[in-house]
């Protein structure tokens, strides 16, 4: 059986995220660094704050939410999830 | 005891021997210094500020301002100012003491006091309610302030947004707010019957007069504020005054870039900063003329429609 790569918000004091309309603000203890995020990856962050999820899943759920074709996203979500795995923001476990 | 109610021979024995203890806001002050002008500035800007016993206050800062030594006080006289044995300035010319006394209590507060998120901000209060102004030099802070102010709004601060971390709240730190320039006639004429300092030419930020915090608002420095409204002004002169709503998310991002110590207080930063703009209103304020603008603010907390 194949790996299942999933995404996951770190905890608490790790990462705090506040939605703030239709943004998010994230700070990253690591970092220290402030983030502000738009209407995207607030929704991706949203659906992670609800439990963790794979990039399948979370494009799905976008491409609903968008009323977007999913392979249309998929390539845009990929970019978007290692950014924010770069920033701290996300982190990726290997099921 | 209040500042005020000092003879001017106590008030220059306390100060020459170190003595001379008041409380500004959440801030107790040890002041040393011989220069009796500059005292007779200090007692006439701030007459009902609490002294302090030396025994029960220790004082966050301890600050020397004296004249310069050597040939420069024949030639050329100058004040120093040191806190903590430490002086983070040049010499200012000795009959700007008091400017520099200000400006370097300023200094010593924006660094060194972590403990509550601090943004460079004027803050008014009416009906509980406060108004954090924050805002770059040259943006008619202070004098959008000290108009409110001279209407009937309490003074919290000319400089600074204090939010305490626990609870949100904004602490007052009613201070003298040096009008610069063109302001200066401008307050004078629309507020004659504030108290104005002396007139202090060629300061490194150009003319200055400082407007004394009203007496109201002095007496009041232990009533903090709950942040209601959030105004970025902007001044262009003649221009058409009207307030815009600020989406909440670059509000935040605008008072990181405002904040004295946004950096260095991390998690509780970010709480007290999203939580701040979750509980206030926020505007751009265009403001083309002192007296629109005002109008402008007051309506707003009337609750009335821009």
């Amino acid at each position: 059986m194949a790996a299942m790569t999933t995404w996951r918000l770190p905890n608490p004091p790790q990462l705090l995220v506040e939605p703030m309309d239709d943004h998010v603000v994230c700070f990253v203890q690591a970092t220290g660094a402030t983030h502000l995020f738009d209407a995207f990856p607030a929704e991706v962050l949203a659906e992670l704050q609800a439990g963790p999820s794979s990039t399948e899943a979370l494009a799905a759920h976008l491409a609903d939410r968008l009323s977007l074709p999913t392979a249309e996203l998929t390539p845009q979500l990929a970019a978007l999830l290692s950014n924010l795995q770069g920033l701290g923001v996300l982190e990726e476990t290997v099921a | 005891m209040k500042l005020g109610e000092l003879s001017q021979v106590e008030l220059r024995r306390l100060a020459a021997n170190g003595g001379l203890r008041y409380r500004s806001g959440p801030f107790n002050l040890q002041l040393r210094t011989e220069l009796a002008p500059f005292l007779d500035t200090l007692q006439y800007m701030y007459p009902g500020a609490p002294l302090l016993d030396e025994a029960q206050h220790p004082c966050h800062f301890h600050i020397t301002l004296n004249a310069v030594g050597g040939w420069r006080r024949w030639l050329r006289p100058q004040v120093q100012f040191w806190v903590d044995g430490f002086t983070p300035f040049d010499p200012y010319p000795l009959d700007q003491a008091f400017p520099m006394y200000e400006w370097g209590l300023n200094w010593c507060i924006g660094t060194t006091a972590h403990q509550n998120l601090m943004l460079h901000s004027a803050v008014v209060e009416k009906n509980g309610q406060g108004l954090i102004l924050p805002a770059m030099p040259g943006s008619g802070k202070s004098t959008l302030c000290a108009g409110l102010v001279s209407r009937g709004w309490r003074l919290l601060s000319d400089e600074f947004g204090i939010l305490r971390h626990s609870d949100g709240q904004l602490l007052p730190l009613p201070r003298a707010a040096p009008l610069k320039n063109a302001s200066i006639p401008l307050m004078q004429v629309f507020a004659p019957d504030q108290r104005y300092g002396p007139r202090f030419d060629k300061t490194r930020k150009g003319l200055v007069v400082h407007l004394a915090p009203p007496p109201a608002s002095l007496a009041d420095q232990d009533l903090p504020a709950t942040p209601r409204w959030i105004i970025f002004p902007r001044y262009s002169d003649g221009g058409v005054t009207q307030l815009v709503p600020q989406p909440r998310a670059l509000a935040f991002t605008r008072l990181i870039n405002n904040s004295f110590n946004y950096l260095v207080t991390l998690e509780q930063g970010f709480q007290s900063l999203t939580r701040l703009v979750h509980h206030c209103d926020c505007y751009q304020l265009e403001n083309g003329s002192l007296e629109a603008a005002i109008e402008a603010v007051e309506t707003l907390a009337e609750g009335g429609s821009q």
